[in-house]
């Protein structure tokens, strides 16, 4: 056979064929999913294997929550006859329609983990299963000492129709002031008797004081980042101020609680620390609470009303310090409504069987599911939510423990928790528009105000307006 | 030399070029050393004053992002080589008829291929990801080397059918007048003449599907194969968008960079050429 002029012998241009041949087959063979690893979600498996999809968002709070879920769903497959399908979300994930868009196109999980605020997009299509319906089927011994919870929790859902549709496996009750104890000294003030404040005029006075006296710039810093502004230490005065009046809606959720006469006032008061009495750097309007306890951390506050999340940064950056008590947490005060402020969930839950899944084949993951919720809500997870989800366990009965364990019991974190928690009873909605609601119209509106560029009246009716005009209640 | 000698413009003017040269060079430089630096200090360090040396250099945020990304890498390769070859083998070909042959609507049907480049593909990924359900190509690597295809094609032809104009028509005929038929010329003689714009278009087609976000992201549940990018996008995320760790970050950056960067040393003649005007 004559093969052309280039030099190519039959057997050189046979084998190519041969290699071309074997490579196109391959290809197809990889395109039509040999190399894929598609997934074929929730299967229960030919050889007796139950696969469990799970959403999960625990992991990205922090290094040790990563490690802490990561080596309990391995455990948690050794022990049982499950397969975990997790899909390691992360806030984004949640909040940016990643989940809706896969669950609108039928991808679903048995099970997610989550934060209950971000959740109402699930909760209101009818996707979530109440947790009335498989309450029964939970731990006897935990539910127990989870009763407390689960009745604060129902607040969380209180415009729609069921009680409560979340588990609850920790609490995060905001916001804790944080201070730094060799400041107050040289200030002359007692860490004993002027910490944490009693009010916001003891706050003024007291920051002041730290502030010409100490050795820091700045007695108090207020932060006005968008994702901060409205979801830290703003709300945790409002709520203890006004009840469901200092909440982001009010209790049927038949409108947004901006423009009243709490969030108006407060929000002044806020504003007022920074540009009235002067007792924050000029980092405030940009400022994130993470940001503001790096401050604390560096000596250039003395004292800042943070997130409980300030715990975990606070380890990773000055352990010395929390552990010989140059930095100390207290419960913010308690205000006229009978409360210390807010909460929110780390939350986890069921979700429904979608339309052409087999029931028994679901049952099946579904019980799948509820062991690992069991295991969630036993007393060695529940031990482990302060160090890595830094909130306060849902489970009452380990509390005691946490205060001999080694890491916690060097500051007065987990009392403080205690202390905040106790009549304690509004938490953040599960409404499905609260993105919107706490962050990307309000937040912009009230770090404004903290800029003095408007007053915090303007942003308080701004607010109001520009949600009632966008979210449909 | 006398002072007359002395060209104080033209020694300006060469001072002031090397400046800009050496700002330029440091701008690059500076952020890269800063992020190799920070892959290698402990959280304390990174979150303290900023410095470029670590004082106690750490390999933990290497060890832990490689970790994290192991699998997604290889998920990562699979999708980038994927749609190199499967863009490869459909616009070789195309790019050759645009170029080459005759037939009616080709004008037309090159600019609507162009045209395809010019709407923002953002406006695609809902129905893909409804007709990608209904195939069962949803979170898999086949579904997102064929959604890559949608628009790593129009650029990849192109490219190509410009690189194939540029070759003389004789060497062709020449090849066919030797016995060739029109397709064993066509892979003869103009494939390995074309060999650097097809490198090209092959690492550009790779480099899409090994970096891009926006379909890895919403073509994946998270559950199965997961390409390396979201997982850096959720390093970056965090817990709430706040906590970022730096380290880990800076770590699976550099880890995720170096493969395309190899790849482009060793492919670098065959892309200057390609490049070359």
């Amino acid at each position: 056979m004559y093969v052309g002029g280039f030099g190519a012998s039959e057997e050189t241009t046979m084998n190519r064929r041969q290699f071309i041949q074997a490579a196109a087959l391959s290809g197809t063979a990889g395109l039509a999913g040999c190399i894929g690893g598609s997934s074929d979600s929730n299967s229960s498996g030919s050889s007796g294997t139950t696969t469990l999809e799970y959403w999960e968002y625990f992991h990205s709070q922090s290094e040790v929550a990563k490690t802490l879920m990561e080596s309990s769903v391995e455990e948690f497959q050794s022990e049982t006859d499950t397969q975990m399908q997790m899909n390691w979300a992360s806030w984004n994930d949640i909040n940016g329609g990643k989940w809706k868009n896969n669950i609108q196109n039928g991808n679903r999980p048995v099970i997610y983990d989550s934060t209950n605020s971000l959740d109402g997009q699930f909760i209101e299509p009818g996707w979530v299963k109440p947790v009335s319906e498989y309450k029964d089927r939970l731990d006897d011994e935990a539910v127990e000492h989870l009763e407390w919870a689960f009745e604060m929790t129902q607040s969380c859902y209180r415009g729609f129709d069921e009680g409560l549709y979340e588990i609850p496996i920790g609490l995060e009750v905001g916001a804790p002031f944080i201070a730094r104890t060799d400041h107050f000294e040289e200030a002359g003030l007692s860490i004993e008797d002027d910490f944490p404040p009693e009010n916001y005029e003891h706050l003024v006075q007291v920051a002041t004081q730290l502030q010409e006296q100490g050795p820091a710039d700045y007695g108090f810093q207020i932060y006005g980042a968008q994702g901060d502004v409205t979801d830290e230490a703003l709300v945790t005065w409002t709520a203890s101020e006004g009840g469901y009046d200092g909440m982001y809606l009010n209790e049927d959720w038949s409108d947004v609680n901006y423009d009243n006469d709490v969030w108006k006032e407060m929000t002044k008061k806020y504003v007022d620390l920074y540009q009235e009495h002067g007792l924050s750097s000029d980092k405030a309007p940009t400022a994130s609470n993470e940001g503001a306890a790096q401050m604390l951390i560096q000596g250039n506050v003395s004292m800042v009303q943070g997130s409980t999340k300030d715990f975990g940064l606070l380890r990773s950056r000055a352990e010395d310090m929390l552990a010989d008590g140059t930095i100390v947490f207290g419960p913010s005060w308690e205000g006229a409504a009978g409360n210390r402020g807010d909460f929110f969930t780390q939350c986890i839950a069921l979700m429904r069987k979608p339309d052409g899944v087999d029931e028994d084949a679901w049952q099946q993951r579904e019980e799948a599911a509820i062991a690992w919720i069991n295991k969630v809500l036993s007393k060695e997870f529940q031990r482990q939510v302060p160090r890595s989800l830094a909130t306060l366990p849902a489970r009452k009965d380990v509390w005691p423990a946490l205060k001999e364990d080694d890491l916690l019991s060097q500051s007065n974190f987990i009392s403080t928790l205690e202390t905040t928690v106790d009549g304690m009873e509004h938490g953040w909605s599960s409404h499905p528009g609260m993105n919107a609601i706490q962050y990307n119209i309000a937040g912009p509106l009230f770090q404004e105000a903290v800029r003095g560029e408007i007053s915090a009246e303007e942003a308080c009716d701004r607010a109001a307006s520009e949600i009632r005009n966008q979210v449909t209640f | 030399m006398s002072l007359a000698d002395y060209d104080a413009v033209g020694v300006t003017l060469k001072a002031s070029t090397y400046g800009v040269v050496w700002f330029l060079v440091l701008l690059n430089l500076v952020p890269l050393l800063f992020i190799l630096s920070v892959s290698f200090m402990p959280p304390t360090e990174f979150f303290g004053a900023p410095h470029i040396v670590p004082y106690e250099p750490t390999l933990e945020a290497w060890t832990s992002g490689f970790a994290e990304l192991k699998d997604n890498l290889v998920n990562s390769f699979l999708i980038g080589t994927g749609t190199a070859l499967l863009a490869l083998a459909i616009t070789i070909p195309g790019a050759y008829a645009f170029a080459r042959k005759e037939f009616y609507g080709k004008k037309l049907g090159f600019y609507a291929i162009i045209l395809a480049m010019m709407f923002p593909y953002i406006l695609l990924v809902i129905p893909i990801m409804g007709l990608w359900n209904d195939l069962g190509l949803y979170n898999t690597i086949p579904g997102m080397i064929l959604a890559y295809q949608v628009f790593v094609a129009p650029f990849a032809i192109w490219i190509l059918r410009d690189f194939f104009e540029t070759l003389p028509k004789d060497i062709e005929e020449a090849a066919q007048v030797y016995g060739c038929t029109q397709f064993s010329a066509f892979v003869r003689v103009i494939l390995p003449l074309a060999a650097p714009g097809i490198v090209a278009v092959g690492f550009l087609a790779f480099l899409t599907g090994w970096n891009d976000f926006l379909f890895a992201n919403l073509l994946t549940t998270g559950t199965g194969p997961v390409p390396a990018v979201p997982v850096l996008y959720g390093t970056i995320g965090g817990g709430s968008g706040e906590r970022v760790y730096w380290g880990k970050l800076m770590a699976e950056t550099l880890i995720i960079g170096t493969p395309p960067t190899v790849l482009y040393l060793v492919a670098r003649n065959y892309l200057e050429n390609a490049f070359t005007v």
